[in-house]
């Protein structure tokens, strides 16, 4: 790290640490109730406790399988469906319109029709993360497959090349880095997703705990609990973010989402 | 080797009007020939080239190769591009590579070939880079291994070097005339470079701008081998002068003339 890097990182920490100590020294100050908004270090105190109970264990499984098979299941549709479009301008022309409609939809509006049909256990949660994540790999698919340039196109055409070859050895990993940032985006909206279901209805889960601590006016745990949420949630972009670098090192689109 | 015969294509053009750029080309190239095709930006000539190329079909007009009409791009063929047009995420190696890949020969027979290309083209010691650790005139080189690797009998270069700075272009000029005359290929090289098309060629064959003619195609009689001496040759200037006057002459409306003195077809 350069000298102008860790003074930057150092100033980064110390906002945090000057956030946090004005916190604390506001609620002490004025006496705020902590059902209302705890202090730092209740907080911190509630989050050493669920750790050690390990209340968050069964939970966050239940969370992340939600997350991690919808997030699956929603880009493998994505990927297929995208891929189909990229061919076919006719298939394009026929099926985006709804695809568009469909997107445009707020989906958490169907999380409680979701519960009717796929009832309170992972399933209806499961198919809600799907839906989320599935619309940004669609999109980036469809994009990406159609990012290789003339002059490349004419390459593969000069070689006499298969349609297939061209798919496999131009077009696809054109479409790789696009592909990653898809994965980024829809990795953390997976999480999202999965906690919002919760909220709509479930027997387990961390959404499901935060509404627990909810009624029981515990905000210093739902406070414990956001910080977990958080933690995991930067942890599976790192994840992405490190495969994408190994796939695609050649990429210059290496971060598209924002997130460092 | 290649013949062109009354050549036009017309585009559809997005805005409707159908653009014609390429009217009634006749030229021929004889074999071992290094021939350039100069002209303004437009005048069609990349357009030509890949005509020859096998990649687009002419809308009237026949181009044949040794007797054949061009049906769909050829092993015979080498492309080079105006850009390098390498696959970023292959090693120089696995992109001079990609041709044999993709026709299924035998990889362990090229290997040495490949081998001693990159050596050619001074990239022995570069096999695992990747493109983007390269010089724009080393990427270059490496397309050109690329374009040379199944030693085809005729390489077509769409301005290869337009995008390289002036010296590199004339280390890149040298190279290209060493290969040529080591090799025998017959070579088909657009440029907008009078200089480039002097300094490499047999023959010039000068187009006008939209819609692309042959103003005029003009011999080269330079000795071999060149060397950057040679643009210092009265001769040298006097054909360098000589074409820019004809793409002058093109520009200023008087195709009609051009095409009433009509330029010779050699075979």
């Amino acid at each position: 790290m350069s000298p102008g890097r860790r003074r930057e990182a150092a100033l980064s920490v110390l906002l945090g640490l000057a956030v946090v100590a004005v916190w604390e020294l506001v609620v002490r100050a004025f006496a705020v109730p902590v059902y209302v908004v705890p202090a730092p270090t209740a907080v911190i105190v509630a989050l050493g406790r669920g750790l050690a109970s390990g209340v968050y264990i069964v939970h966050l499984a239940y969370t992340l399988v939600e997350a991690l098979l919808g997030f699956v299941i929603g880009s493998l549709l994505g990927l297929m469906l995208g891929a189909a479009i990229a061919r076919s301008p006719l298939l394009e022309r026929v099926i985006y319109p709804y695809v568009v409609g469909f997107q445009a939809l707020p989906k958490i509006a169907i999380a409680p029709l979701l519960i009717m049909w796929l009832g309170f256990g992972i399933w209806s949660k499961v198919a809600m993360v799907a839906m989320i994540a599935f619309f940004p790999m669609l999109v980036n698919v469809i994009t990406g497959l159609r990012a290789a340039d003339r002059d490349s196109l004419d390459l593969m055409r000069s070689l006499s090349a298969s349609e297939w070859q061209v798919f496999r050895m131009l077009r696809l990993p054109y479409a790789l880095p696009y592909i990653f940032a898809a994965l980024d985006i829809a990795i953390v909206f997976s999480l999202l997703a999965a906690i919002v279901a919760e909220f709509v209805g479930s027997q387990s889960g961390m959404g499901n705990l935060i509404l627990q601590m909810n009624f029981s006016m515990d905000v210093a745990g739902v406070f414990a609990v956001l910080i977990i949420l958080s933690v995991v949630g930067v942890a599976l972009h790192l994840v992405v973010a490190k495969l994408q670098r190994r796939v695609v090192f050649w990429s210059e689109k290496n971060d598209m989402t924002g997130m460092k | 080797m290649i013949e062109i015969r009354d050549l036009s294509m017309t585009y559809p053009a997005a805005s409707g009007k159908p653009v014609r750029a390429l009217d009634g080309i006749n030229f021929d190239v004889t074999s071992g020939e290094f021939v350039s095709l100069v002209g303004p930006s437009g005048c069609g000539k990349s357009t030509l080239l890949k005509i020859i190329a096998g990649l687009y079909r002419p809308t009237s007009g026949v181009a044949s190769i040794a007797g054949r009409p061009i049906a769909g791009p050829s092993r015979d063929i080498g492309m080079v591009f105006q850009g390098p047009v390498l696959l970023p995420w292959r090693t120089v190696l696995q992109n001079v590579m990609l041709p044999v890949e993709v026709q299924h020969l035998d990889r362990v027979a090229f290997h040495e070939r490949t081998q001693a290309l990159l050596a050619t083209m001074g990239l022995e010691d570069f096999h695992d880079y990747y493109p983007y650790q390269l010089s724009g005139g080393m990427q270059q080189r490496v397309s050109i291994a690329r374009a040379l690797i199944q030693n085809p009998a005729i390489l077509l270069m769409d301005e290869p070097f337009g995008a390289l700075d002036a010296m590199t272009r004339e280390g890149m000029n040298l190279e290209l005339l060493r290969i040529w005359s080591g090799t025998g290929k017959t070579v088909i090289f657009v440029t907008h470079s009078i200089i480039e098309a002097v300094f490499l060629s047999s023959r010039v064959v000068v187009m006008s701008s939209r819609p692309g003619r042959v103003l005029d195609v003009i011999d080269v009689d330079l000795p071999m081998p060149r060397t950057l001496d040679v643009m210092g040759a009265p001769e040298f200037g006097r054909l360098a002068v000589h074409i820019r006057s004809r793409l002058e002459y093109g520009a200023g409306g008087a195709v009609a003339a051009a095409a009433a003195e009509p330029t010779e077809a050699r075979s």
